[in-house]
């Protein structure tokens, strides 16, 4: 009876241990690799943006295109990063960590695009009934730029039984906005999981 | 000995009992929901989930964001309802992982017991109306994400039905359950099932790539649209909706207004009670099961047509989807599973209640004596038994579409739903119609 008594207080014991009240926070090296849903993640997007600007700022047709302007630093405008997978990628960071990163390697100068720039134009309007007039923005006097930066993320599900794999195909464009000529093309497709559910569990 | 037999199995049969959800706990959400008074239906969930009586226990986590997300999509609260219908396919995903304990116990009791793990309905259905929801935050790629989740081969949800709809087999239940002496001819039967295509996500899809400019991907989807509906008679057994050829092709300077209308409520699950014949059985008791089984039913709605008023343009909407239909399809791929599932339980309880008893009379036992313990047995045994009716409650039953070419500028749309020559209900709304760009309204009444 003793034994028995004993033996349900462990499983007792073991039972309330799961019933923290509190959840457990750790901090974690930004580089950690954290795989938890098997979708695509943070440690995804650096790999796959590491590999496409290393593509890019190392391209022999973009050293090529460099050298035909002349020694003028090529100007780019981001534009759309288009997500035509079938899970939901917040592809903007892949776009400004690109942006970011070759800006900063000063091959390349960016211009503001999309709702930045239509909020930099709006307040360049206010400024001309509300700003003092010398420290007015002038009209018409953007940067154009010489090159567009567009991609897109494709994935490839495939699924059996209690398996999963997610293929992702990450592409990105950097195109002469005059001509339409590509300056640039990269593609990235390291990214490749296999999901493994479990069947059954207690 | 006998004694503690019988406390134990009062005992199981008052805490089996009480695994189903009983259906009357609906009943304010139900009422509110018929009124379109969606958020009061919302409310009632949210305080019911916060009381210590909740209406969706743990177990049904799936139904409690299901039912929640549809209300908060009728009621427009779109990202609420995403955040939902997200967690609610989340979960279908994860119910792929069985738990062994409760399935164990669903073979001792019955399948209330089990985590609800959705039907194949609702995981498609979660999909169109998250993309719904997407489209009036105004994320049109978001959309076209959800869509993809059912349509991208190899592995979109309609996709992977065919598959599994391909190589299930309706017979095989009937021929396992025929293989211990039993007829089965008198049990509801599975049904071979087509659906594996729906012409409404293929339609919203169309529209979605339209309004995302990729004109390529939308004809591919609008020619979906018509292999759905030659693929299925049963559940399109209308006329395809001249809507669909509409929208193909818009005149030049002028700018489609899509209307899309939801009515009505799908079948529901309720139990149905099949009195078969155990011939095999010694005691004359337990010759004389009962099968509690899930039978969808029909809830008969108002509506007969929907009636769309732009100014003095006057058109109906066009059924281009069932959605009922779909439901009561797709449900029949495993219900010759679930009553097999019924038969083995009732067939290993009794048949522990039949050992016992010709171990009785073995051992000189009055037969009336055993014959009424054997009776007593069964019918706690039976008290175990209930059928699985979960199911989520808010899907309408049908789904309308139509348009109209308008010069782009501000209308204000009338929908009146009709009943017979009388209108039950209507409602206004007003959009700037836009040219190149999708313009879609929704309209829902589940009267």
């Amino acid at each position: 009876m003793k034994k028995m008594a004993g033996i349900a207080g462990v499983v007792l014991l073991l039972l309330l241990s799961s019933c923290a009240s509190t959840a457990g926070v750790q901090r974690v090296d930004a580089d950690t690799q954290t795989d938890l849903s098997g979708y695509w993640n943070d440690t995804d997007v650096k790999i796959v943006c590491k590999s496409l600007i290393d593509d890019c700022l190392n391209s022999p047709r973009v050293s090529q295109a460099i050298a035909a302007m002349g020694g003028k630093t090529p100007i780019v405008l981001v534009g759309s990063f288009k997500n035509e997978s079938s899970e939901h990628i917040d592809t903007p960071i892949i776009s400004k960590t690109m942006e970011v990163t070759i800006f900063n390697s000063g091959v390349m100068d960016f211009v503001a695009g999309g709702s930045t720039r239509n909020e930099l134009r709006a307040e360049r309007q206010d400024q001309q009934s509300n700003a003092s007039e010398d420290t007015t923005a002038t009209l018409a006097n953007e940067t154009g730029a010489d090159f567009m930066l567009t991609g897109s993320v494709q994935a490839i599900v495939d699924k059996a039984g209690n398996q999963t794999v997610r293929t992702y195909f990450v592409n990105a464009e950097m195109t002469n906005i005059e001509t339409n000529a590509r300056m640039w093309m990269g593609q990235n497709n390291e990214i490749k999981k296999v999901i493994v559910r479990p069947k059954n569990k207690l | 000995m006998s004694k503690r037999c019988y406390a134990l199995f009062v005992c199981m049969g008052l805490l089996f009992v009480s695994c189903a959800t009983r259906p009357e706990v609906y009943r304010e959400i139900d009422t509110a929901v018929e009124q379109n008074q969606f958020e009061q239906g919302i409310d009632v969930i949210v305080k019911a989930q916060d009381s210590n009586k909740p209406i969706y226990p743990e177990k049904n986590a799936i139904l409690l964001f299901l039912d929640k997300g549809l209300l908060e999509h009728y009621a427009g609260k779109t990202q609420d309802s995403t955040g939902s219908l997200r967690e609610a396919e989340r979960l279908i995903e994860e119910a792929y992982t069985k738990s062994v304990t409760r399935e164990v116990a669903s073979y001792i009791t019955n399948d209330n017991t089990k985590e609800y793990p959705g039907e194949d309905f609702e995981d498609i259905y979660i999909n169109v109306f998250n993309a719904l929801n997407y489209y009036r935050n105004g994320d049109v790629e978001g959309a076209l994400v959800e869509i993809r989740r059912l349509t991208m081969p190899p592995a979109g949800k309609l996709v992977m039905l065919k598959d599994k709809y391909q190589t299930a087999d309706a017979e095989d239940a009937k021929r396992q359950m025929e293989s211990t002496g039993f007829s089965a001819s008198d049990l509801p039967q599975g049904k071979q099932v087509n659906f594996s295509n729906s012409a409404l996500a293929r339609y919203l899809s169309a529209l979605f790539y339209l309004g995302d400019g990729n004109i390529d991907g939308a004809e591919l989807e609008f020619e979906q649209v018509a292999a759905a509906f030659a693929a299925n008679g049963d559940i399109y057994s209308n006329a395809m909706p001249s809507a669909v050829a509409a929208a193909r092709s818009v005149p030049a300077g002028k700018a489609r207004l899509n209307i899309i209308g939801f009515t009505g409520m799908s079948p529901l699950k309720e139990e149905e009670h099949i009195k078969p014949f155990f011939p095999f059985f010694t005691c004359i008791a337990l010759q004389m099961p009962v099968f509690k089984v899930p039978k969808l039913v029909d809830r008969p709605g108002s509506i007969d047509r929907v009636e769309v008023v732009i100014g003095n343009t006057t058109f109906n909407l066009e059924l281009l989807e069932d959605m009922g239909a779909v439901v009561k399809e797709t449900f029949n791929a495993h219900l010759s599973n679930i009553i097999l599932k019924t038969f083995t339980r009732t067939l290993i309880k009794y048949a522990a209640i039949d050992i016992a008893a010709i171990e009785a009379r073995r051992q000189g036992g009055n037969s009336l004596l055993i014959e009424a313990s054997a009776l007593a047995a069964k019918q706690a045994f039976d008290a175990t038994e209930s059928a699985d009716i979960r199911m989520s409650r808010y899907l309408p039953a049908r789904a309308y579409i139509g348009g109209i070419n308008l010069e782009p500028g501000s209308y204000t749309v009338r929908v009146n739903y009709y009943a017979g020559g009388s209108i039950i209900a209507a409602e206004e709304q007003h959009i700037n119609v836009k040219a190149d760009a999708l313009n879609l309204i929704e309209a829902v009444s589940l009267k």
